[in-house]
Order: C-alpha cells, then structure tokens, then sequence
C-alpha cells in the first residue's frame, strides 16, 4: 500500500512541482485526498528507503517550524539555522527508531529539538528515558497499539488547547516556548506557586483526557 | 511494583519542555523507567510540545537549507547508539538502577567516592557537580538506620532506588519520589530488612531541628 501511496505522490509532486525547500512557504504541499501519504508514512519510507523525496516533504513543512520553535527559544537566526540542520539529520540517521505507536512525528521532532537544543543553548546533557531499559516496568494499562497520525492528533489537541481556559493556555505557551520554570512562571506572573501548580495540572488533565478519547 | 508517590504535574511539565536544570531531569527520567502512570503523563506533555511545534510561526530558512543538509547526510556517519550504561555490579546489594542514571555512572557506584557518616551507617556520594545551590547525591542509608528530623532551607527531592524509607508522609519505596521544602520537616527512617538507596537533590542546607540536630553531624543513627 505504501508502494502505490509513493507512486500517488510522485505523481503530485510532478503535477505540481517539487515543494519550496526553503521555508517560502507559500506553496507548502499537502497531496490532494486520499493520495496523501501522512507524516508517519513519509517518515516510515526515509526509514526503509532512504526515501529523499519523503524526506524533502518533511523538511519543507518542518524545518521552517522548527527554526520558528528555536528562535522563540532564544537562538539567533544563524544558530537556529544549524539545529533545525542538526535536528533534522538526527531524524534522518534515527529514523528507524521512531515508532508511531509511541508518537507522532511533530512530536518525535519536538523532543529531538527540544534536546538538540538543550545541548546546544545550555550545554547540559540531557537524561532520557530509554525504552529498551531492563528495569522499565511495563504499563499494564497501554492503550492498544495504534498509530495517532499527526493530522489527528494535532487536530484534536489544537482544538482542546484552544477549548482551555485562558490562564491554563497561557502558562503552557510560556512553558513551551519562553524556556521557564514553572517557579519562575510563577514568580514573573506575580502569582502563588500553588496557584500556578494546580492550573497546570488541570490544563494537563483535560488535555490528557482529549489525547485518550482518541485512542 | 508501581510507584504511588511521584512528582508534581507541573515537574514533569519542566521535563518535557525541556526547562527543567540537569539533576531534576535525571531524576524525573530515572522515575520514569519505573512508573507507567508519569510515562503517560510526559507522553501527554510531549504531544503538547508537538502540538505547539506544529502551531510555531514557519520562519524561512537560510537559502539552500535543504542542499546542504544533503551534502552533509552524504558524508556524515550514522551516530552511535545511546549509551547503555555501566553492567550492574554483581555483588551490589541494591536492586538494578534505571538506565539514565546507570549512563552517569561510568564506573558504577563503586567508582563513586562516598563519604561515611554516623558510622557507616549512612553514606554519601556526590553524583554531579553543583548546579547553583543544589547538589546531586547517592544516600545509601543501612536498613533501620534513620536521619535525624530535619527540614529544608531549599528543595529536597529523593528517587527511592533500592529498598525503602518511611517518614512522617508515608512508606516510600522503589521508584517513589518524595518532594520536601522549607514547609516540610521529616525523619526518615530506612525500612528494616534492605539497605535504602536514593537519588537525592538537595538545594540549600537542611537545617536539623531538635536539641540534638543543633549539635550533632546532620546525620546520626536513630
């Protein structure tokens, strides 16, 4: 299925031209219906295939979010521009490790930047949990497995992050993208650690509760 | 086992948006190999974080982003795999410890150099250097000894590793995470049985209460 998903694909990307690489993105390229092949599947196929069409439409749609992510983290334009390159040869060396039964790809790329990112900025090393551990105690209550494409997942959270109650949204923009503790959150916003604390907690709880419905 | 104390939501959140200073990580990462439930949590905050990177304003890239990442693909080597960490010691009395925290420990923990307090009856390893004011240990503390009641001039925060402890908050035992600030005052005293092993930060001094705590080595016997 994937081989005629490709063949769909190559055949858009002659229809339309091969997408801006550059981040222009005006003509970003979403393949038109049910030829489309998702992030996931494009990731699957630079995976096996070494697939660089696949990861051409990758790049274009991520590289500019992720340099856009890394700016608001603090990385001037050049820096930023040389770990959205990092990251995005991480993601083509590991890309046989990346499981969507685990997670989307945005939010693969997410935690590759994230950690790119601390090493870069911080120079800190960044302690990971490890699947392959031999004393991970198995999760007896693991949802089935099943893939949650992006286009999902995104939309559903997109909509339950908009549904949250401002200062919930608020405090999670602040901790995703302003680099900050919730302490210091706390004390920049003026307001009682607790205070912070218990909205970030209902602000996870419903969003978690959004996550479950779809799996 | 599954844990039943773990760390605040809005630590795992520091976690997964990555604010979160080295030690705190490490702890949180070490916790996690044992507990599902915080697993789902981070895998939840994750989600958020791509979420958020998808929704991030696109910035345009330098000109031939693209070409010259193909140009370095073509000749860089894949990276090596993570790290997996020291073997486990033999002969160690302690259950195995998670990996994030086997890959600090190059030459396990008897590489460690451990200072004896109360006799041997507890010891201490620095783990890390210190970050600001908080420091990364390994507290080995023998089975049914006890450190004096104390509480905190900044944070404590304690990863049980090995064996188990019980103070004024409950029974805390491997994989718990016991949280503790200056509102806090606690004894902890080992379970008897097992040595305890933890992963302790603590930022600030701990200040001892009690006749005793004013006079003594912070740490004594029971």
């Amino acid at each position: 299925m994937i081989r005629d998903r490709r063949h769909a694909c190559m055949t858009w990307l002659v229809v339309l031209g091969a997408p801006d690489l550059d981040g222009g993105m005006t003509t970003e390229a979403t393949p038109p219906g049910e030829t489309a092949r998702s992030f996931e599947e494009l990731l699957e196929s630079v995976a096996l295939d070494r697939d660089h069409m696949a990861f051409a439409l990758l790049f274009a749609h991520f590289a500019p979010r992720l340099k856009g992510y890394l700016r608001r983290l603090g990385a001037d334009d050049g820096l930023a521009d040389d770990l959205v390159q990092d990251v995005m040869a991480i993601a083509w060396h590991r890309a046989h490790r990346f499981d969507p039964c685990q997670a989307s790809v945005s939010t693969w790329l997410f935690t590759i930047a994230r950690n790119r990112r601390i090493d870069a900025l911080r120079r800190e090393r960044r302690p990971e949990l490890d699947f392959n551990d031999p004393v991970l105690i198995p999760d007896e209550e693991a949802p089935p497995e099943q893939t949650v494409s992006n286009g999902q997942e995104g939309a559903h959270l997109r909509s339950a992050i908009a549904n949250l109650p401002v200062e919930q949204a608020s405090l999670l923009h602040k901790a995703y993208f302003e680099d900050k503790s919730h302490s210091v959150i706390a004390a920049e916003l003026g307001l009682p650690l607790g205070t912070v604390k218990s909205r970030i907690r209902l602000a996870v709880e419903r969003l978690r509760g959004a996550l479950r419905e779809l799996r | 086992m599954i844990p039943r104390h773990h760390p605040e939501m809005a630590q795992l959140l520091d976690y997964a948006t990555g604010s979160a200073a080295e030690p705190v990580a490490l702890l949180i990462a070490s916790h996690l190999a044992l507990c599902p439930a915080c697993r789902r949590d981070v895998a939840a905050l994750d989600s958020i974080g791509g979420c958020m990177l998808e929704d991030s304003d696109p910035v345009p890239l330098a000109e031939g982003s693209f070409e010259r990442l193909m140009d370095r693909l073509r000749g860089e080597a894949p990276p090596e795999e993570p790290d997996g960490g020291t073997q486990d010691e033999p002969d160690s009395p302690f259950d195995p410890l998670p990996l994030p925290l086997r890959r600090y420990l190059p030459k396990g923990l008897r590489g460690l150099s451990w200072s004896s307090l109360a006799g041997g009856r507890i010891r201490i390893a620095e783990l890390l250097p210190p970050v600001g004011s908080l420091r990364t240990q390994l507290v080995h503390v023998r089975a049914g000894s006890s450190i004096l009641p104390h509480t905190h001039r900044g944070m404590e925060m304690s990863l049980i590793l090995s064996g188990g402890y019980t103070d004024e908050y409950g029974q805390f035992l491997r994989g718990d995470v016991e949280t503790a600030d200056d509102t806090v005052t606690h004894r902890p005293v080992a379970d008897t049985g097992a040595d305890c092993l933890t992963l302790t930060l603590v930022a600030g001094d701990l200040r001892f209460v009690g006749p005793v705590g004013t006079l003594l080595s912070p740490f004594i016997k029971s």
